[in-house]
């Protein structure tokens, strides 16, 4: 394994923030493919570091023992925000900036610009695939799945169905995508997955080992791996287009309890949880399934305001592949 | 007049509310400045900015300002982010949403969407608008302008304010997710006003803006 710093900045106080790639070059000449996996744009998303560190630790392991089986180039960024990450912060400390909505970003000088642009251009250079590892936010936990903005789907799906994922969600695109790693990529013509999995500032070990095997498989299925053996049983995951997810929206304001474990085939009309006036001892609302479907999302964070998400159902399923 | 035009119970009691503060002269009631503040919980000096345009517009409407008459409407809305001024942070530490950066909003959405669309909607008939705010972290804004590829009308806003300084911004991709932003694609002459830095009151920069 190869260890370089893409970029290294000198800290104003002591020692320096730098972005680590760490390199397993291909055993011939020329690699079949270049494979690329990162974490950490958000400081508070963990899932994927230890994703990160899982695979490193595969792959270190097949090196020593396989070293013919690395027909591609594969690179893993295991930190790219490490500032934020040292404080366990969605944003760049100091600046409170988003790493990921700066790419693509000319007129911002910032650090955390700086940052996000050398990211971005170490992976143009050096990438024919790319996986962006994400986890929630403060309040939702996810089933591992992949969000491919429409439009993309036609080059991405045939990837995605091979990463074991629970899920493959496609949704339309917003602003609020403009400026992300992985639209900056896939409009660069390099196909870039965004797996979302678990919450921030935890680790789902059972998602994480799903997904690092999912990894595998894909190294294996576009030839960057050669192994022998047969490929291993993935997931066959279940594709959503944009009118098969339903969201539950909070009614009240108040706390939000639930026993439906994530990952469940619900039904509509069976209980999803209740809001709470914790105060008053009052139940303000049952809150139902409005349709049938596999519960993808799930808030986590009790304290709720109205209109806030409770959970997402994945209401059909096809074939991606 | 005061109004509460939105309130979001709270979990554990009270409420996220978004009020206006709305004065209208008889004359020419149809032009509206919208004057917005608040948006990020460690911008003081709108707020102070409000409080002295409230008795200022108080005392027109009293005819203690016999100088001024009031022509048309003028409504100001001193606090979006009501949770993060609360805490003195420039985002609300509940889910860390920029507000900024929800517009156009949502009606049925999370509370800065909710209150992201209610702003847009009650500023979307205004003939201008002024967003008031302060420098980034770490940064002292002089009191100044700034514009986006401003039209006649907007400069002609800006010459009226009499500031030395004009920023022309230029704005990354998400700004299209910024109150600002949809001002602008409403057609509406709109400017922000800068001045001081975050979590501090800087009062001779808020007197001087308010002139």
């Amino acid at each position: 394994m190869k260890t370089q710093k893409i970029v290294s900045f000198k800290s104003p106080l002591e020692g320096s923030v730098e972005i680590i790639r760490q390199t397993f070059t291909a055993a011939r000449e020329k690699p079949v493919k270049r494979i690329a996996f990162l974490a950490g744009l958000h400081g508070d998303e963990l899932e994927g570091v230890y994703i990160c560190h899982r695979l490193i630790e595969t792959l270190q392991q097949l090196k020593d023992t396989r070293p013919q089986a690395f027909q591609g180039e594969i690179h893993v960024y295991p930190a790219v925000n490490p500032k934020a990450l040292n404080c366990a912060s969605r944003l760049s400390p100091f600046f409170l900036k988003d790493m990921n909505r700066q790419m693509g970003n000319e007129f911002d000088a910032s650090f955390t610009a700086q940052l996000a642009a050398a990211l971005l251009n170490d992976l143009r250079a050096s990438s024919d695939i790319v996986v962006d590892f994400h986890a929630s936010n403060l309040h939702l936990k996810e089933l591992p799945q992949i969000r491919i903005i429409e439009g993309f789907d036609k080059k991405l799906l045939p990837l995605a169905a091979l990463c074991n994922m629970d899920l493959i969600w496609v949704h339309p695109s917003a602003p609020v995508f403009e400026s992300t790693l992985g639209l900056n990529l896939n409009r660069g013509k390099i196909p870039t997955l965004v797996v979302e999995t678990g919450i921030c500032l935890r680790i789902h070990q059972n998602f994480c080992e799903q997904i690092l095997a999912g990894m595998m498989n894909l190294m294996r299925q576009t030839g960057v791996l050669e192994l022998d053996g047969p490929l291993p049983q993935v997931k066959q995951p279940l594709l959503v287009q944009p009118r098969q997810v339903a969201l539950v929206q909070a009614r009240h304001s108040g706390l939000f309890v639930s026993d439906v474990p994530l990952g469940d085939r619900v039904n509509k009309g069976e209980t999803l949880g209740k809001i709470v006036d914790a105060v008053r001892g009052e139940i303000l609302e049952t809150v139902t399934f409005p349709a049938s479907g596999l519960l993808f999302t799930l808030r986590e964070q009790p304290a709720t305001y109205q209109g806030a998400p409770l959970a997402r159902i994945a209401l059909e399923e096809s074939d991606p592949r | 007049m005061k109004q509460n035009l939105l309130s979001i119970a709270s979990p554990f009691g009270g409420a996220v509310t978004l009020c206006k503060n709305s004065w209208e002269g008889e004359k020419s009631p149809d032009n509206v400045l919208s004057i917005v503040s608040g948006m990020h919980g460690d911008q003081m000096n709108g707020l102070y900015i409000h409080s002295r345009l409230t008795r200022f517009l108080d005392a027109i409407v009293a005819g203690h300002e016999p100088d001024f008459q009031l022509e048309g409407r003028v409504q100001l809305f001193p606090v979006v982010n009501v949770h993060a001024v609360q805490s003195g942070s420039r985002l609300w530490s509940f889910d860390n949403l920029d507000f900024d950066l929800a517009f156009p909003g949502n009606d049925n959405g999370e509370v800065a969407e909710q209150i992201a669309r209610s702003l847009y909607t009650h500023t979307a008939d205004s003939t201008h608008a002024i967003l008031l705010k302060t420098a980034q972290a770490h940064y002292e804004d002089a009191p100044h302008v700034q514009c986006v590829d401003p039209d006649r009308p907007a400069k002609k806003m800006a010459q009226s304010l009499g500031l030395e300084m004009v920023q022309e911004l230029s704005p990354a991709p998400a700004f299209k997710l910024s109150l600002f932003y949809h001002w602008l694609e409403n057609s509406i002459p709109s400017l922000i006003l800068s001045a001081g830095k975050p979590g501090a009151l800087d009062r001779p920069s808020g007197d001087f803006l308010l002139k």
